[in-house]
């Protein structure tokens, strides 16, 4: 092996110890907790998540060339395989062997570094051969094994001929297969001539370069105030000095970009994760993925890496969930049974990075997002015939628009690509999609390579100043007194056709308004801020200009301040804070709110909410308070019943808006009252959301099926969530 | 008029008479003592990184009373608080206020404000008297009591980690 992929599977190995550490101790927890021989339902779970942690562990043993501790995951799969199939039943003997399995494997995981170990192959083998015994019992009792058995007794020959050191066992039938990792592929350089020199240490040098932007904007404040004496004397002075101040900044600012580089790393640090989340994606959605990586040597700014991470896994999963059609649906449309994932990596000319990800699946669905948009109001049914590919696809970067009909956990809720889009606008970079139907979807990110320096809008509101990052800012506009127009208790100006609401940021800090006579005249400077959720026109007294300068904390004892995110020092010294955008639009959300509603009781969001009917059924009494109470609290009017013959009854009886039900419920599930609303006239277009602690890709299949209209998942289940497709569904 | 000998002889008493009075002191701590009109106070000098004349303070809106707001140590940004208003004190008197005593300890820093710093000295910790109804409510937790002169020794330790004094309204 030559060097560089030695290194890079140290990395590997590395990255591996982690994860296999966590899967360890999830299968010792798993174990623990089937021991004490739970109810049914909660076991068929365990089993299934022990399963599962055994079955990551293996494979990422076998990316790492563990084969010892990838054999014994593999014996203990197959076992773990029977009694999720209900074809064996664990008993106590058979613990103290999974049980000295796992402490082996502790030893192991413990002993990868280590020139000397402690096990020998006879021990490994010694286990397998046990736990063929407790697969051979189950024999013994009679059992059919199941079509799909796991050839380890075959494994376990195999080994005994071709010694301790053996390639990977041949996979077993239900494996997924195996990705195109691209062990071999994959470049680090790493030159005679390089040092290795610790990030935290690069980070103070990065820091100290950053200080010299508030240096050079004190040395360009200093001269300006010599200047402004005018002084005859001094001008030679004067000049000279502007004429240095001009070089340095030039200095300064080369020595940043420079040191910026020394911070680079290659994107196959945050692409390592990617095969083993495709991987559980396929297992998720039934799916089978080829995935190829190119370019993840090319290198970038660690922090843009760092916050990009997030993004890139969302627009994976996209691609997976919405992109890639199942084996079937791909077979019948003439295409290769595994769907293409491709992403790309290319530098281009300058500053700037590409980041290409290509699935060669169904494409976007323009109707679909067409009728998304026309549903949250942002084209109208007839503008949207006109509209061209190129004007409707970027709609799915809007929040609320969404391709998929059929909500699920990972994807669906239309908001994830909205932040996709602003994360990779922050980061100074940008993203565009192409689709073509049945051919496939790309998206085509462009980032700079090293993060920019913090820049933002400096306004003055009252005797305080405050700086808008200059991201958030949409537009800077003035406004006349009588463009303001006021519905109810809300002020709003039309700007570019859309309705924005108008908010004085002084109301959102508590900053009292003072104004000349002259002042109230004038057109007011108003900036539209835009973040994913909404645009709202922010007034403010005066706008200063633009500020280059360095983002500090306000101190360890000011850990947040609600709006303020930090604040940057000008040229003189003085301290100005930044305006957390986030926050300030949801503070100014809570300003106009508590306007309305001390004035009129009448406001329309909480009256709409408050006649809408929404029935729970489950059967679990926690469950049950828990999902009134989350529902209560968005202002819907909650009825429950405790399984699915009594929801029944209520819709035959009463009229409801939407249900919640749970999946597994006595006298009727929730897939079976799915079905019975569905079939009956007056219900059928009822939107039913079912909460269940199974997630499996069959599950999800017959939700579908039976007409649910979106699934969620217990174990990720989130309040927002829930409330969130509540309104959409309605 | 007295020769050499004896000015030296004098001095060398003065001085073992000091030490001797140091020896007798159960645990001195060296203070800076520091004027809150219309209190005087003291604080353990271990816990002081520096004191800065009051420079140009920014206010940040949304913070409680007791942050006066922030202010550019070189280039570092610290906050700024009044523990007359942390103690929940009414306001007596005019306050210069113009003097920082910046206090650190364990990744906490922070400037209290004072109107002059008038001195500093070593203090028995062992003999001091508990502190006047007057200064109980708030403020009690953190003080440690009254030295022989009437200036109230806050407790820096119990300042610096209290959690009341951290400002986190995430």
């Amino acid at each position: 092996m030559d060097r560089k992929q030695e290194a890079f599977l140290l990395e590997l190995l590395a990255e591996f110890k982690i994860e296999a550490a966590e899967h360890h101790q999830a299968i010792i927890s798993g174990l623990l907790e089937l021991e004490k021989s739970p109810a049914p339902p909660a076991l068929k779970t365990l089993i299934e998540t022990v399963f599962r942690e055994i079955h990551s562990m293996k494979g990422a043993a076998r990316a790492v060339n563990q084969g010892e501790i990838e054999r014994l995951c593999q014996a203990m799969e197959s076992v773990f395989h029977l009694a999720k199939q209900g074809t064996l039943t664990l008993s106590a003997s058979m613990y103290d062997i999974l049980y000295k399995v796992v402490d082996t494997l502790g030893v192991l995981l413990s002993e990868i570094d280590a020139s000397e170990k402690s096990i020998g192959a006879n021990r490994i083998v010694q286990l397998t051969k046990q736990i063929e015994v407790i697969l051979n019992t189950r024999d013994l009792k009679g059992e059919e094994p199941a079509s799909n058995t796991l050839p380890v007794v075959d494994a376990g020959t195999k080994e005994k001929t071709a010694g301790p050191s053996a390639k990977p066992i041949p996979m077993p039938v239900f494996e997924t297969p195996v990705h195109p990792v691209l062990l071999g592929k994959v470049e680090k350089p790493l030159s005679p001539d390089t040092v290795r020199i610790s990030t935290a240490k690069l980070g103070v040098l990065l820091r100290e370069a950053e200080e010299f932007i508030s240096a050079k904007a004190t040395l360009g404040y200093l001269i300006n105030e010599v200047a402004k004496k005018r002084d005859k004397e001094m001008q030679p002075v004067v000049k000279e000095m502007e004429q240095f101040h001009r070089s340095m900044a030039r200095m300064i600012d080369d020595h940043l970009i420079d040191i910026k580089t020394t911070l680079l790393s290659p994107f196959s640090t945050i692409l390592e994760i990617i095969p083993k989340i495709v991987r559980d994606l396929e297992k998720a959605f039934d799916k089978q993925v080829v995935l190829t990586i190119q370019g993840e040597e090319i290198e970038i700014d660690r922090r843009i890496l760092e916050e990009m991470k997030d993004p890139l896994i969302h627009l994976i999963r996209n691609c997976v969930d919405h992109g890639l059609e199942t084996p079937d649906t791909r077979k019948r449309a003439g295409k290769a049974t595994a769907g293409s994932l491709m992403i790309t990596i290319t530098k281009l000319s300058g500053l700037d990075v590409e980041l290409h990800i290509r699935d060669d699946g169904a494409g976007i669905n323009r109707a679909s997002v067409l009728q998304s948009a026309i549903k949250m109001g942002m084209v109208t049914s007839e503008s949207a015939l006109q509209m061209t590919d190129q004007e409707i696809f970027p709609l799915i970067f809007r929040s609320g628009i969404s391709t998929s009909s059929f909500i699920t956990d990972i994807s669906g809720r239309g908001l994830g690509m909205a932040i996709v889009a602003e994360k990779i606008a922050k980061l100074g970079g940008s993203i565009s999609v192409d689709s073509s139907h049945g051919q496939g979807t790309s998206f085509n990110i462009s980032l700079p390579v090293t993060l920019a320096t913090f820049r933002g809008i400096l306004v003055r509101v009252n005797e305080q100043m405050f700086i808008i990052p200059t991201t958030a800012v949409e537009k800077a506009i003035r406004v006349r007194k009588e463009e303001v127009k006021s519905v109810e208790t809300k002020q709003i100006i039309i700007y570019n056709g859309e309705s924005l609401a108008l908010v004085r940021v002084g109301d959102v800090l508590g900053i009292p308004e003072r104004k000349s006579k002259l002042e109230n005249m004038l057109p007011m400077p108003v900036l539209i801020l835009a973040m994913v959720q909404k645009r709202i026109a922010f007034v403010v007294d005066e706008v200063l200009g633009e500020h280059e300068g360095m983002v500090k904390t306000l101190g360890p004892q000011l850990a947040h301040i609600r709006n303020i995110s930090g604040a940057t020092i000008l040229g003189n010294g003085r301290i100005i804070p930044i305006l957390n955008i986030p926050e300030l639009m949801e503070s100014a959300a809570q300003v106009r709110q508590t306007l309305a509603e001390a004035e009129t009781d009448n406001y329309e969001g909480t009256r709409e909410a408050r006649e809408r009917y929404i029935l729970v059924a489950e059967d679990s009494i926690t469950l049950r308070a828990l999902l009134r109470n989350i529902i209560e609290s968005a202002g819907y009017i909650v009825k429950t019943a405790v399984d699915g013959m009594e929801a029944f009854q209520f819709l035959k009886n009463e009229t409801f808006d939407l249900v919640v039900s749970d999946v597994e419920m006595p006298r009727m599930n929730g897939f079976d009252l799915t079905v019975r609303i569905r079939d009956d006239k007056r219900l059928s277009e009822l939107p039913v959301i079912l909460v269940t602690a199974l997630d499996s890709p069959d599950d999800r299949q017959r939700g579908m099926e039976a007409g649910a209209n979106a699934y969620i998942v217990k174990s990720s289940f989130e309040q927002s969530n829930l409330l969130e497709m509540i309104k959409r569904l309605l | 008029m007295k020769n050499d000998q004896v000015i030296l002889r004098e001095r060398a008493k003065r001085v073992a008479g000091h030490k001797t009075e140091t020896e007798k002191m159960g645990k001195p701590i060296l203070v800076v003592e520091f004027l809150l009109i219309p209190e005087k106070y003291c604080i353990d000098s271990s816990f002081i990184s520096e004191v800065l004349p009051v420079k140009e303070i920014t206010v940040i809106p949304g913070t409680p009373d007791f942050v006066v707001g922030v202010m550019n140590m070189r280039g570092k940004i610290i906050s700024v608080i009044n523990i007359r208003d942390f103690f929940n004190l009414r306001d007596k008197g005019i306050s210069e206020l113009n003097k920082i005593i910046v206090l650190n300890h364990n990744q906490i820093e922070f400037g209290i404000l004072a109107d002059s710093i008038t001195g500093t000295r070593e203090i028995d910790a062992d003999k001091l008297s508990i502190p006047p109804v007057t200064v109980t409510g708030t403020g009690s937790g953190y003080i440690k009591g009254i030295t022989a002169d009437g200036h109230i020794l806050l407790d820096a330790a119990a300042i610096l980690t209290s959690k009341m004094i951290i400002v986190n309204q995430k």
